[in-house]
């Protein structure tokens, strides 16, 4: 269904990188960057528990969650906004109704661990929804 | 079709599913259907049965990085203590890494060890208490003589294209018995001589490359400081995990709901479960709190010149009762002068002092620990180099004397799972320079790798741009004289 128009907004960047065959960036060989030293055709799956790990526990998947978080709460105190504007941001769309009473019982949930949970509670959320197959995959 | 506006209240996707009865939906299903993306075989990682009956269950690959010097170690040669600083009277090898000097005789003296009379030269102290379970290769012999290309040869059966490790084909061959933890682990591994892709999988399904434990390095990741990475949350205890890692499994299901079925989407919930498991069962395997005083002495842990290499076996040894179908320990990056190690074209005599000073006790303490723990008869030990040294010398001062590259003729040796222990196959000629008889090549050996593994070389094949690979290429053979 694409045309010209859509092309033409498309909100989509290229990124042109150099790619040290010896020496490819770790990120990239994380998830699974065919190896540039030969032709590699479809694969039929490139999904590694590493890869989960690296989303899971990375320093830096960590911060993105808590930029994300602080941006939700610059904008809105309330929480029910915060998880609107977050499936927004994230999926293009706004949350069902069960959804976001899930998301915030899910807040309530792990912030009740310790203090530092419930600092991190929207945080973990955010970085929950980079996490997510919605999220990672284009339908 | 517009594209959406700033109050988004729907998205594409949805006008799809609304306007066009499904249409989108169709589409999507129909792509999902086609061969190149029907389901994989459920678990990849699942123990399947090799082609027949196997001799061990696991391989422990001790690589001993820059070329170990043969006839300094376990095979002796009269001959070049008789015509030390002589001519070689033969013709040599045509393609030579440097310069080569005249015969050089061994620092060291040999003597038989075990009640089988293996030699060995008097650099090991502690190896001769297990010599009588060891099976000793003197004919291996190949062509590469830089550690680029011995090494890639080494590990992948390829000197110079892009293939499969050994423990990649064995992954998924065999697959691995504990499905919370990965089938191939590397210990510490070098970032030199291939690197990454002497671990890859290359095309074979990326599920079977090596982990490392330690991030490659040149120096080598010390032991202790050895982590599989991203392995635990700096900021999140593992309850908070839990509960973000259930709610990822309530969002992923929706979303499925939405999407249908597909094995994409599944192979991702279930990696995210997997990764949880490993962080539980990864760092109980490593940690070395359980291991009796005994033990760690055993293995020379309470010594500091021994340390890092005990522990780099005692974690091997802990996976292997774990159920890791191949592992591999690196002997390199510790000599403070020569970061390939082993690698003495020059103080071959302190070179190798040190290198198998961090060795010795550690081999002997971990052999004895897997046989009395029952764990020596299914598991098959292999140690060894990218090559040998030569028996001539590289040109250089009486002080700082040593041996070049060595391809023609070299030893290695295996232990355990299926193997003759206090057995020498193979040897080289008077002056250890060619190897004459039971000629193992690198395919040769790897053959016979897969083949104490229950695997037959020639049928372990993967298709791949239209033709099926195998680790053994279009060569090897299996060396049956070798097998208990």
């Amino acid at each position: 269904m694409a045309n010209r128009r859509t092309y033409e907004n498309s909100k989509r960047r290229s990124v042109y990188l150099p790619i040290v065959r010896t020496n490819v960036y770790k990120l990239l060989t994380l998830f699974d960057f065919p190896n540039p030293a030969f032709p590699t055709g479809n694969r039929q799956t490139t999904t590694l528990p590493t890869q989960a790990m690296f989303l899971m526990n990375s320093p830096w998947v960590t911060k993105l969650g808590t930029a994300m978080a602080n941006r939700l709460a610059k904008s809105t105190g309330d929480s029910i906004e915060r998880v609107n504007l977050a499936y927004k941001l994230c999926y293009c769309r706004i949350a069902t109704e069960s959804e976001v009473m899930d998301a915030i019982g899910f807040i309530n949930q792990y912030g009740k661990e310790s203090e530092e949970a419930k600092a991190d509670a929207w945080s973990a959320f955010c970085q929950l929804l980079f996490l997510s197959n919605e999220f990672t995959y284009i339908n | 079709m517009s594209t959406p506006t700033q109050s988004t209240t729907f998205s594409r996707r949805s006008l799809l599913n609304q306007w066009c009865l499904g249409f989108g939906g169709l589409a999507l299903n129909s792509m999902l259907a086609q061969p190149s993306f029907a389901n994989p075989k459920e678990n990849p990682l699942a123990p399947q049965r090799g082609h027949f009956e196997p001799r061990a269950k696991r391989i422990i690959f001790l690589f001993m990085h820059g070329g170990p010097s043969h006839v300094d170690l376990f095979d002796p040669k009269p001959a070049l203590t008789k015509f030390d600083g002589k001519e070689p009277p033969f013709e040599r090898t045509r393609v030579k890494f440097g310069k080569r000097g005249n015969l050089l005789k061994s620092p060291w003296q040999f003597r038989p060890t075990g009640k089988s009379g293996i030699p060995m030269s008097s650099l090991w102290q502690n190896l001769p208490e297990v010599a009588d379970d060891l099976c000793m290769l003197h004919g291996l012999c190949d062509t590469n003589v830089a550690h680029g290309g011995a090494c890639m040869k080494l590990f992948t059966g390829s000197e110079s294209l892009i293939r499969p490790s050994i423990g990649s084909w064995v992954s998924y061959g065999l697959g691995t018995e504990n499905q919370n933890l990965p089938s191939f682990i590397t210990i510490c591994p070098t970032s030199l001589h291939g690197g990454v892709d002497n671990f890859g999988s290359a095309f074979l399904p990326n599920i079977h490359q090596g982990v490392p434990l330690g991030t490659p390095g040149y120096p080598n990741t010390p032991a202790k400081d050895a982590r599989f990475e991203f392995l635990q949350s700096e900021s999140r205890s593992r309850r908070q995990q839990r509960i973000l890692l259930d709610r990822l499994k309530q969002l992923n299901s929706t979303y499925q709901q939405q999407v249908g079925k597909n094995s994409q989407l599944e192979a991702r919930i279930q990696s995210f479960e997997m990764a949880f498991r490993m962080q539980l069962e990864a760092p109980q395997a490593m940690d070395l709190a359980d291991e009796s005083e005994s033990t760690l002495k055993l293995y020379g842990y309470d010594d500091p010149t021994t340390q890092n290499f005990a522990h780099q076996l005692l974690l091997a040894r802990r996976f292997s009762e774990r159920g890791v179908r191949f592992i591999q320990v690196s002997h390199a990056g510790s000599l403070p002068f020569n970061n390939e190690q082993w690698d003495q074209h020059s103080y071959i005599k302190k070179g190798h002092e040190i290198n198998v000073a961090q060795i010795d006790k550690p081999i002997t303490g971990f052999l004895k620990d897997l046989k009395q723990r029952g764990l020596l008869d299914d598991t098959l030990v292999l140690w060894g180099g990218e090559f040998g040294r030569t028996p001539t010398a590289q040109v250089g001062s009486p002080e700082t004397i040593g041996r070049d590259h060595h391809p023609d003729g070299f030893t290695m040796f295996m232990a355990g799972g299926g193997v003759k222990g206090g057995f020498r196959y193979g040897a080289t000629d008077e002056f250890g320079y060619y190897a004459i008889d039971g000629r193992m090549t690198i395919h040769d050996l790897h053959a016979t790798l897969l083949h104490l593994l229950g695997l037959n070389h020639e049928q372990l094949t993967y298709q791949y741009g239209g033709r099926d690979f195998r680790l053994t290429d279009v060569h090897g053979t299996v060396a049956t004289d070798i097998l208990a």
